[in-house]
C-alpha cells in the first residue's frame, strides 16, 4: 500500500467519509442514449451555484450593506478591473441558474423522474428553486441603485397583499414603516441566513 | 465498517421514575432558557422604527407658483444616521390656490413605483406597469386599485409643511 492509499484509510476510518458519500458516487444510473446530455442540467446548476458562492464571497470582501454606502461600494468594486470582471461572473451566474433550474425541472417532469420512489427529490427540488430565486431576488436589491431601492418597495406592496397579516409583513420587510437605512440591513441579514 | 451488527451494549436502568422526572426537568429548563433568549431577540427584530408623524418644511410659500405641480423631497419620518440618499422620501406637491396646497404620494397603489407627473398631459403615470392617474390623483387606467393618496399639507408662517407619513401599502 502506497503512502496516499495509507493516508486515505487513515482519514476515511476517522471520517467514515467513504461510507458517507460511496453509497451515492457509486449509485446506478440509467443507461442514457440519445438523452444522456438531459442528464448534466442539475450538476451543472450545482456547478453554477458553485461559481456564485466563490464569487459572492469574493464580493462581499468589497461590498458595504449599509444604505448610504452601498451603491459606493459597488462602483468602486466595478472600477477595479477583476472586480468588473467578478460582478459579471456573478450577475450572468445568478440568470444562468434560474435559467438551468427551469430547464432541470422541465426535464426531470418530461421523463417523469418525479415518481416513485423519488416524490422527496421533487419536493426538495422545489425547496431548493424558492431558494434559489429568493437569492436572485435580493441579490438584485443589494445593489441599493434605483433598481434595488423600487425592489424592496415593491417586495413590500407584494406582501401587504397578503390576507390578515399583509401590512404587518410589509412593514417587518422594510424593518420600519418606510424604506430606508434599516431596510437594506434587513434584505442582506435574510440574504446571509440563506 | 458496519455497526449495525455490533451487538448492542445494555445499560439497566436503575430507577426508571427518577429518569423520566429529570427529563421533563431537562425540558422545562431549556425551555425557559430558550424563552429568555427568543423574547429579546424576537422582539427586537419586530419592533424597529414606528414612524413619529412630524411636519416638514418643503420651502417658501412663492416658491410654488399657482397651478404648478412640483416634485419635493423631504425628511423621513424616521431618518437613519446611515441612511444616505434613502433618508429622504418625496411627493408631488401642487398649490391649487393661493393658500391651498395638495401633496400626493409618490407611491403609485398598484405596488408602489414611484409615478411621474406629466405636465402637458395632466397626469400621473406609473413606469412599472402602465399605471396612469388623472391630476386629482383618481385612476384613470392601468392596473392601480385606488387612487393615490395624499398627505396633509400646511401653510405656517409663509412656509408650506407636510405630514411625514409611512410608505403607503395599499393590500388588495
Amino acid at each position: 500500500m502506497g503512502m496516499w492509499q495509507r493516508l486515505w484509510h487513515w482519514f476515511d476510518d476517522l471520517t467514515g467519509l467513504g461510507a458517507t458519500l460511496g453509497p451515492m458516487m457509486t449509485h446506478l444510473v440509467p443507461r442514457a442514449k440519445k438523452t444522456r446530455w438531459f442528464y448534466v442540467l442539475g450538476s451543472a446548476t450545482l456547478v453554477v451555484f458553485l461559481v456564485q458562492v466563490i464569487t459572492g464571497i469574493a464580493l462581499s470582501n468589497s461590498y458595504v450593506a449599509g444604505s448610504g454606502q452601498a451603491y459606493e461600494s459597488l462602483r468602486f468594486i466595478t472600477q477595479n478591473h477583476l472586480g468588473r470582471i467578478l460582478r459579471g461572473i456573478h450577475d450572468i451566474g445568478a440568470s444562468a441558474m434560474i435559467i438551468l433550474i427551469g430547464l432541470h425541472a422541465i426535464r426531470v417532469y418530461l421523463m417523469g423522474s418525479y415518481k416513485y420512489p423519488r416524490q422527496m427529490n421533487w419536493l426538495t427540488g422545489a425547496g431548493l428553486l424558492l431558494f434559489t430565486i429568493l437569492m436572485a431576488f435580493t441579490g438584485q436589491l443589494l445593489r441599493w441603485d434605483q433598481n434595488g431601492f423600487w425592489t424592496a418597495v415593491v417586495a413590500a406592496e407584494q406582501a401587504g397583499k397578503v390576507p390578515i397579516i399583509g401590512p404587518w409583513l410589509a412593514h417587518f420587510l422594510l424593518a420600519g414603516d418606510t424604506a430606508g437605512g434599516a431596510t437594506l440591513s434587513r434584505f442582506f441579514a435574510a440574504r446571509r441566513s440563506g | 465498517m458496519d455497526d449495525s451488527q455490533a451487538p448492542r451494549p445494555e445499560f439497566p436502568i436503575e430507577d426508571p421514575e427518577r429518569r423520566r422526572f429529570f427529563g421533563k426537568v431537562g425540558a422545562i429548563c431549556g425551555s425557559i432558557a430558550g424563552v429568555i433568549v427568543a423574547i429579546p431577540a424576537v422582539s427586537f427584530l419586530l419592533g424597529l422604527r414606528k414612524a413619529p408623524r412630524d411636519w416638514r418644511v418643503l420651502g417658501k410659500v412663492e416658491e410654488f407658483p399657482v397651478g404648478e405641480t412640483k416634485l419635493v423631497s423631504f425628511l423621513d419620518p424616521s431618518p437613519l444616521p446611515w441612511a444616505g440618499v434613502t433618508a429622504k422620501t418625496a411627493a408631488w406637491l401642487r398649490r391649487e390656490e393661493e393658500q391651498t396646497f395638495i401633496a400626493f404620494s409618490i407611491n403609485c397603489t398598484h405596488l408602489g413605483c414611484p409615478v411621474r407627473w406629466l405636465p402637458e398631459a395632466d397626469l400621473f403615470m406609473c413606469p412599472c406597469h402602465g399605471g396612469v392617474y388623472y391630476g386629482d390623483g383618481t385612476v384613470a387606467s392601468g392596473p392601480p386599485p385606488k387612487p393615490l393618496p395624499t398627505y396633509p399639507v400646511r401653510v405656517r408662517e409663509g412656509n408650506v409643511e407636510i405630514l411625514t407619513t409611512p410608505l403607503p401599502i395599499s393590500g388588495e
